[in-house]
């Protein structure tokens, strides 16, 4: 049977997805800069790119699914 | 008059703090949406005016501000996630660090970019929209990094002095929602300023 989660490991866990997310984040940045080279700077695909990174950041770093969860669940 | 402020106090006291939470929260939002829409208007007059084309910036230096910024990013993170969780150290710990790195990144930007790019407000002829515009984008977003800076301060200094904890965070909350979305407006002028479309002018010097 699992331990039950103390609150500092509770912490550890959820900063480590924060950790998951930079390094995505740096990935997709070095990314833009490969796809820039090689397609001569494409708008287009440059914008998916940035749009990936946007998203990632509003969904972890921003917590928007706070906006519309419960009151009771938010502070 | 006495009657109705009574009344307004009344009402406000009877909302309850998680409903006031929901509130500001959604009031936050709509701010950001705001200013959301500003930064699209000064990204979409990039591509009226400088087309599929762009200044020669320095690349190093636009990727690593980037990288800068984003990490900060995590740093706030971190720092909501340890409030959140009563660790007042580790609390300020990140903090301090977030606001370090967002004064690297202004420094880089406004300290190493500015004086460095080989087109600013002083080009003229062709390529003087391309200082016009470089300006302008990496000045209002530095503006909102050192609001942000300011914004992350004094949070820092309250921090400091207990007024935060695991059942009392929304002020950081909000402070980091903010920080994030300077950083989701910089992913998208990073690569409008220094990948996009086809490089012209004046050679970096």
């Amino acid at each position: 049977m699992k331990p039950p989660e103390t609150p500092m490991m509770r912490k550890r866990r959820v900063q480590r997805i924060g950790l998951y997310v930079l390094i995505a984040l740096i990935v997709l940045e070095l990314l833009d800069f490969l796809v820039a080279q090689w397609t001569n700077g494409s708008v287009l695909l440059l914008l998916v790119l940035a749009a990936i990174n946007a998203a990632l950041i509003v969904q972890y770093f921003m917590h928007i699914g706070e906006l519309f969860a419960p009151e009771e669940e938010t502070h | 008059m006495a009657t109705e402020a009574l009344a307004r106090e009344h009402h406000v006291a009877a909302i309850s703090p998680a409903r006031r939470i929901a509130m500001n929260r959604m009031g936050l939002w709509l701010f950001i949406l705001s200013d959301a829409f500003f930064f699209a208007g000064i990204f979409v007059s990039r591509f009226y005016l400088w087309g599929a084309t762009r200044p020669h910036l320095d690349q190093v230096l636009g990727m690593t501000v980037t990288i800068v910024l984003l990490v900060s990013s995590y740093f706030m993170y971190r720092a909501e996630m340890a409030i959140r969780h009563d660790d007042r150290g580790d609390y300020l710990r990140s903090i301090l660090m977030t606001i370090l790195l967002g004064v690297v990144f202004m420094a880089g930007v406004v300290g190493f970019e500015w004086r460095t790019s080989p087109v600013n407000l002083r080009t003229e002829g062709e390529f003087a929209v391309y200082g016009s515009v470089l300006f302008f984008m990496t000045g209002m977003h530095a503006f909102h990094v050192l609001t942000g800076v300011i914004l992350l301060a004094i949070l820092a200094y309250r921090g400091y002095k207990g007024h935060f904890s695991s059942r009392n965070y929304w002020a950081v909350q909000a402070g980091a929602i903010y920080w994030h979305f300077v950083d989701v407006v910089w992913v998208f002028f990073y690569p409008a300023l220094y990948l996009m479309g086809v490089a012209v002018g004046p050679v970096h010097h």
